[in-house]
């Protein structure tokens, strides 16, 4: 009985939460994160590049881990281009509609991008070196998803990804 | 990677990453160009490896 109020709880929660309109003011905070996981992904990169000059990493796993913040990069421009127009179409606050198309491509083009890099560097058993940047680029991520909403699942799974 | 490796790397790291959040906020186009940039390094690195063989 208790999980199941539990679940009713966290079922209207996210039903009220996507029913209500999206703040510009969220919008605007938005844009500014993304900018934040863009220096954090930035960081990486420039840490890839030294590790591959120095030779501690091959060309291969540089061209690989590169190919997955290229990707990531992709997403984020997609996302704040999304989030561009509908500050400039909504003068104030953005429908409920609206937050929830940013909820999937924030979902689609940045977290599971990010989860992917977090994926890549596993497999190359090179988490431990990047973990400030991991952390970094994990923080302003979780932020985000908070203002959508879906920051207790997202931290779940950016978590879980880092741990396996 | 060796542990003397890891350490070079994480030396690099607190040497460098403390200026990340003075430095200018970067765009996701700069990641991508620089991404790319990179890419076009170490392909032409495999390249030259495989040719040297």
């Amino acid at each position: 009985m208790k999980r199941f109020l539990i679940c009713l709880t966290l079922i209207y929660a996210v039903l009220f939460n996507l029913a209500c309109p999206f703040k510009k003011a969220d919008l605007e905070k938005m844009k500014d994160y993304s900018r934040r996981v863009a220096t954090g992904a930035h960081a990486g990169v420039e840490l890839t590049r030294t590790l591959f000059r120095e030779k501690v990493i091959s060309a291969e796993l540089t061209s690989d881990i590169a190919d997955g913040f290229i990707y990531l990069a992709q997403g984020g421009q997609f996302v704040d281009a999304q989030l561009e127009r509908a500050i400039k179409n909504y003068g104030k606050d953005a429908p409920p509609d609206i937050k929830k198309q940013i909820v999937d491509i924030f979902r689609s083009d940045i977290l599971n991008r990010f989860l992917a890099v977090i994926e890549q560097l596993k497999l190359a058993r090179v988490t431990p070196v990047y973990y400030a940047v991991l952390e970094s680029i994990k923080t302003t991520v979780i932020l985000t998803a908070g203002l959508l909403g879906i920051g207790q699942e997202t931290k779940i799974q950016i978590e879980g990804a880092i741990k396996q | 990677m060796n542990v003397e490796e890891i350490l070079k790397a994480v030396n690099y790291l607190l040497q460098t990453f403390g200026n990340v959040e003075l430095e200018t906020a970067k765009t996701w186009l700069e990641v991508r160009e620089y991404a790319e940039a990179l890419k076009a390094e170490a392909e032409a690195a495999i390249e030259e490896q495989e040719n040297g063989e």
